[in-house]
């Protein structure tokens, strides 16, 4: 409490410096007279009584210095002369300081921005999901070499043999068609195992996600998850969003559920306008029914233990 | 005998009114001139007492040192 106080009289002392200074002369000039007045009545001559009171005082130098360093914060006002030196310095040399400045400028800008692309790309590639530290892609390999995308049949295999991870999802990129009214646009969108929206532990805002079952069936679950921004961009925010059809490739689907702002999906990127189940994929993606085809390696697949 | 000067004064007030335990205001003095008055505040007070107490104990307990020695001599 009393520390507090102190403080807060130091930094009011801070803003009084001015009549600090004068207060403080006119005080140790009071006190000195009022001495030498005392010696002059003592019987001292002039010159004896002023020197008496000089020497009794001490150090008036001294005195004031101390005074002035516990009167305010010494270390600010140090600080800020140091502060009003070096724009004085930087003032006198503008071509150096500019050139100064300029370096520090690119070289923090350019630091930044590749640090912000090393998060964006590398650490946290996709925004909203949960343990994307602990995400892996899973490739397939081929006879001639290199890597592949993984089938249907195998994701399928995946996810009922394998125990080594919780979750494994599938994701394939594609261009769409959206037509609202007489206008039709093209969109990037996803095709997503169900249970993708699960496994990465992004829930709907609004809706549901995809449940298992929409795996399934040839062209058998035409449902959505459309994105905050299209949810935003194209519906004015909708509360009343799910349950509307929305033409996609020239089928009607039906919206089921709205994702949380941020989300994008899980492309490197790319920002997902909606998702559809695996169920669709002769809809959306070129080249026939691929559902039943272990050769067809046509979708990315991740893995990574599932949301705590 | 240990002597003090004068001007040691001045930060020792600034201090103690730091603490709230003196104010200071600027009057007239005796010879009708600007002088600065102290006056101790009821904190001040209360701080004095206790330091008062604490300083009586340590030199009753140093005393108790320092006394049988005198007297056995």
């Amino acid at each position: 409490m009393t520390k507090l106080r102190v403080l807060m009289s130091r930094l009011s002392g801070l803003l009084r410096k001015g009549t600090l200074e004068s207060d403080m002369d006119e005080e140790l000039d009071h006190h000195l007279e009022m001495e030498i007045a005392e010696n002059l009545r003592k019987g001292m001559t002039a010159e004896q009584a002023r020197s008496a009171a000089l020497r009794r005082f001490g150090s008036i130098a001294q005195t004031k210095e101390i005074y002035r360093e516990a009167h305010a914060l010494p270390a600010i006002q140090v600080l800020w002369q140091d502060l009003r030196f070096g724009f004085r310095m930087l003032r006198r040399n503008p071509g150096f300081s500019s050139l100064a400045i300029l370096c520090l400028t690119l070289g923090i800008g350019a630091n930044a921005a590749v640090f912000s692309w090393i998060e964006g790309i590398l650490l946290r590639p996709f925004p909203l999901v949960a343990h994307q530290e602990r995400m892996l892609a899973v490739t397939g390999t081929s006879v001639i070499g290199g890597r592949d995308d993984v089938s249907w049949p195998d994701f399928v295999d995946f996810q009922k043999n394998c125990t080594l991870f919780d979750a494994f999802i599938v994701d394939r990129i594609m261009g769409t068609t959206l037509s609202i009214g007489d206008r039709a646009e093209r969109k990037t969108a996803s095709v997503v195992s169900a249970n993708y929206f699960d496994a990465l532990g992004v829930r709907p805002i609004l809706g549901r996600a995809f449940e298992s079952a929409e795996d399934f069936g040839r062209n058998a679950h035409p449902v959505t998850v459309i994105s905050y921004q299209m949810w935003t961009e194209r519906f004015h925010r909708d509360p009343a969003i799910v349950g509307k059809t929305q033409m996609l490739n020239g089928m009607p689907h039906t919206i089921i559920g709205v994702a949380p702002e941020g989300f994008y999906g899980t492309f490197v990127g790319w920002a997902m306008q909606f998702w559809v189940p695996t169920s669709m994929q002769e809809r959306f993606d070129p080249g026939g029914y691929k559902l039943e085809d272990r050769g067809a390696r046509w979708i990315e697949g991740s893995c990574g233990s599932s949301p705590v | 005998m240990l002597e003090l000067k004068q001007g040691t004064l001045y930060p020792a007030l600034l201090r103690l009114q730091q603490m709230g335990w003196i104010t200071s205001k600027w009057g007239a003095s005796d010879n009708n001139r600007r002088a600065r008055f102290y006056a101790i505040t009821r904190a001040g007070k209360k701080r004095l007492a206790t330091e008062a107490d604490n300083w009586a104990r340590i030199s009753d307990v140093i005393a108790r040192f320092v006394t049988p020695t005198r007297a056995s001599e």
